[in-house]
């Protein structure tokens, strides 16, 4: 509960009694995102405005209470789980899509709207907005832009980051920023726009975006190849990229999660390969028969044991089907999933697969190994049950190893998802005391009182 | 039916607070915030159960908030059983704090009773006879009889039937809806299967959706007994929601009798075209219809292709389908008069889809919620008629 009642009461003069919430059962459905993390925050408020945040950041600042945005709660490195005390700034509320320019080819939207939601408007009027993380269908395009999402398009068109021309912000002491534009091109002064991107929360809030979208692809195309040996796929992958074709998308499934979704759907994936890749290739309809075709010869040269590319939209939705069937396969197994994002360079795909199994193995636990294979990014999902403390502390020390293991070979902690509170306490292994220090100094110049989401990038103070 | 604490445990660790559910809970999407979720009801039901909060009324708002549509159920990744938990917690609550006055009355007082039901509804008829209670809470009421229907038709008797069938007179249909009734007696009929009229009162759905597991248990108890008694070869209903509760007396009582009982219950779709089987009629019926898929029988029983195949072989008849004809109504029992604004909201968005397709009326296998749609289709445009699918099988056997 919040201790001081008069900053509730400050709040419902700002935003209206409808839109704040204390109590403590409305408070503890605030007090997750899509991790198994939870702290209860003080109180939640859901404003309608910039205006609005801009007095609640002014009131905060003054009170040097906390603040921690949200959007839909998905995040999965604990980015918009709230601290004690703080105030929640639910931003779902703000969800207009302002303007579609089909001449500028961009949009201005408030950043609780929802991706998907985006993703179809645009694409009725013949644009295209990339970015599709996997929670697309309920994500807010706010918290995209809070944790950098991106999904398997990345490889081809890149993250969020990439679509983010300009921003307004709202900044700890309640200004108002602009920053960025509606231009592709902008070499003016420090990029704001970019240093938001992905700042969690920690820098400002977004209440504003600006976003660059380009021609919608006319049609795409889907083929699956089945290899024997990881290293095979990662052949395979390197020659189709040499080869001048760059896939809409290149998803990996290894072993363990072929078993897992092969158990759930009964639809005969094969059980005698290491790795399945899903491929999708996409532009002007003429020229994807002859992409889909040069792929799968790449792939047989390269040692696939069969590859299939989908003639009709229902085969298309059957080859996707196993991966889309992931998530509900891998929890058969255990209740609890802890999904990674560990990103590595391309070549380093095979190698970084073989240290999470050998982790897998030392510290006896299940990991399915799946993702975006084409941009480096593998999601390792440990399946473990939350009920069992021995389990969850060798899944500790694992997804230690497992950074450890990314990091070593010239990787990062996280492609997609962000720091957040998870990987806060390995973000020295990856940037040195120095490259902290740097962050850190920019966390205090826009943040002097560190109001704003505390203890995300950096780790708990 | 979640049994003890072990089970709700498991249930809500299940759920990975991915929050899928936002994309399809009706009533997240008209609410907006997230205590109205899916998401929100399964952690708060595993905080109350581990004790970390109690079971206030904040709590029991929000688990009364809950359509149990299922559409969380049938789109979550990890299949949570969300319907269960809120089930558990409304009964959990009723466990430690009792139930309202005013569902004392209702629950205990008037739905076990057939002769309070059938004066309420004799009460209603004359009221509405005199211009009065053609609404109730901004809802447009339909006209309700004076006598049930168990008073006023008698299935024939039939020299060499297929199959006999003990027809659960559901409470919608037994003081509202005849039409339904008569139907699925001519449709049966006409199928050469026997019918005998199961008599019975209240299913307990009302009961269980309240968490009043007491008076749920009773009333099961006695159509269980009622059922034994006439010893058909299954049990029909024409009301999904009657038909979903039936299916759960096995569990819900907990003993074999009940089970055994409940395997045999087969909405009457369903009995027609998986088990007595049924002819085409001769009449045309030139009508374009949508269908509305009820809660209680698509995710709760798993019937919706049955109503499509009687529908595409009635001649004459279009079915235009609607988009995302499965989302709830809105009305889900005593959740339309309790949330007055929210139903409402949900049920605008089911009528603009209906008015979408063009169709001159809407069929679906609940009374319920042809009570909802009828109510919403009769406030802006043209009134179109709602019925069940069976009245228009039995329109196009003619006579």
């Amino acid at each position: 509960m919040m201790r001081n009642s008069r900053i509730v009461s400050r709040l419902i003069k700002i935003a209206g009694k409808e839109k704040v919430f204390s109590s403590p059962e409305d408070l503890f459905c605030y007090s997750y995102d899509g991790t198994f993390l939870s702290v209860v925050p003080g109180v939640v408020v859901r404003p309608a405005s910039t205006r609005e945040v801009a007095a609640i950041l002014s009131l905060a600042s003054a009170e040097g209470v906390p603040v921690v945005p949200r959007g839909a709660g998905t995040g999965l490195s604990g980015g918009a789980v709230p601290v004690e005390g703080s105030i929640v700034l639910d931003l779902t509320a703000m969800d207009r899509i302002l303007e579609i320019d089909t001449a500028d080819m961009l949009a201005v939207v408030e950043p609780g709207v929802v991706t998907a939601r985006l993703h179809r408007a645009v694409e009725e009027k013949g644009l295209f907005y990339p970015p599709d993380p996997s929670s697309s269908s309920v994500s807010t395009i706010g918290g995209n832009i809070a944790e950098c999402a991106g999904g398997p398009r990345g490889l081809k068109y890149g993250v969020t980051r990439d679509y983010v021309l300009g921003l307004e912000v709202v900044l700890a002491g309640g200004e108002v920023v602009m920053c960025g534009g509606r231009t592709v091109k902008n070499s003016s002064g420090y990029d704001l726009t970019g240093l938001f991107v992905g700042s969690e929360g920690t820098l400002g809030v977004v209440t504003r975006a600006v976003l660059r979208l380009i021609p919608k692809p006319e049609a795409r195309q889907t083929l699956r190849a089945d290899f024997k040996a990881i290293e095979q796929a990662a052949e395979a992958i390197t020659a189709v990229l040499g080869a001048g074709v760059v896939p809409s998308a290149l998803e990996l499934m290894d072993d363990v999660t072929i078993r897992c979704v092969e158990n759930y759907l009964h639809t005969g994936l094969p059980l005698d390969v290491e790795a399945i890749l899903l491929v999708e290739v996409d532009g002007p309809e003429s020229t994807l028969a002859e992409q889909a075709g040069l792929i799968a010869s790449l792939c047989i040269e390269h040692g696939a044991e069969r590859v299939r590319v989908a003639q009709t939209r229902k085969e298309e939705a059957e080859l996707w089907r196993a991966r889309k069937a992931v998530s509900p396969a891998v929890v058969q197994v255990k209740p609890t999933k802890i999904s990674e994002d560990a990103t590595v360079p391309r070549s380093q795909v095979p190698a970084l697969i073989r240290a999470i199994k050998e982790i897998a193995r030392r510290y006896r636990l299940t990991i399915a190994i799946f993702g975006h294979a084409g941009d480096g990014n593998l999601h390792p999902n440990l399946l473990v049950d939350k009920g069992d403390p021995d389990e969850m502390a060798r899944a500790e020390e694992a997804i230690k190893e497992i950074f450890q293991a990314a990091l070593s070979l010239g990787g990062t902690l996280s492609g997609e998802h962000g720091v957040g509170l998870l990987k806060a306490p390995f973000m020295e292994l990856e940037f040195g005391p120095c490259g902290m220090a740097a962050m850190k100094k920019i966390k205090e110049s826009f943040d002097p009182f560190g109001i704003l989401n505390p203890g995300k990038i950096f780790g708990r103070i | 039916m979640l049994e003890n604490n072990e089970e709700v445990r498991y249930q809500v660790n299940r759920c990975s607070r991915c929050g899928s559910c936002r994309e399809v809970c009706p009533v997240f999407l008209q609410a907006g915030s997230e205590p109205w979720v899916a998401r929100a009801r399964v952690q708060l039901a595993g905080a109350a159960l581990e004790g970390q909060l109690p079971f206030s009324r904040r709590f029991g708002e929000i688990m009364d908030a809950c359509l149990l549509c299922r559409a969380c159920v049938a789109h979550c990744p990890n299949g949570v059983r969300v319907d269960e938990l809120v089930l558990w917690a409304r009964a959990e609550a009723v466990r430690r704090k009792g139930l309202s006055p005013a569902r004392m009355v209702l629950l205990r007082g008037a739905l076990p009773s057939r002769r309070k039901l059938a004066l309420i509804s004799r009460m209603a008829a004359l009221c509405q006879r005199a211009s009065i209670l053609k609404n109730f809470r901004g809802m447009k009421l339909p006209a309700f009889h004076t006598l049930p229907f168990t008073h006023l038709y008698r299935p024939a008797g039939l020299k060499k039937p297929s199959f006999t069938v003990a027809y659960f007179v559901g409470c919608m249909t037994q003081y509202v809806y005849h039409q339904s009734g008569r139907a699925v007696l001519k449709v049966l009929e006409q199928n050469n299967v026997q019918v005998l009229l199961a008599g019975s009162g209240c299913c307990g759905m009302p009961a269980l959706a309240a968490g009043d597991l007491k008076t749920a248990r009773l009333l099961a108890r006695r159509n269980v007994e009622n059922f034994k008694k006439l010893g058909a070869d299954f049990v029909v209903t024409d009301c999904a929601t009657c038909g979903e509760m039936l299916k759960l007396y096995g569990r819900l009582l907990g003993d074999e009798e009940a089970g055994e009982l409940a395997a045999r219950v087969q909405d009457i779709t369903f009995f027609l075209v998986h088990t007595g089987g049924f002819h085409e009629g001769k009449v045309r019926v030139p009508l374009v219809v949508t269908y509305h898929d009820p809660c209680h029988l698509k995710r709760g029983q798993g019937v919706y292709l049955e109503p499509r195949k009687i529908l595409a072989g009635i001649a004459g008849l279009t079915l235009v389908e609607m988009p995302r004809s499965d989302a709830c109504c809105g009305l889900a029992g005593s959740f339309g008069f309790t949330h007055r604004e929210l139903s409402q909201k949900i049920l605008r968005a089911k009528i603009e889809n209906i008015r979408a397709t063009g169709a001159q009326a809407v069929v679906t296998g609940c009374p319920s919620c042809r009570l909802q749609l009828a109510s919403g289709l009769a406030g802006e445009g043209a009134a179109l008629p709602v019925f069940h699918t069976v009245e228009l099988l039995a329109l196009s056997y003619g006579g």
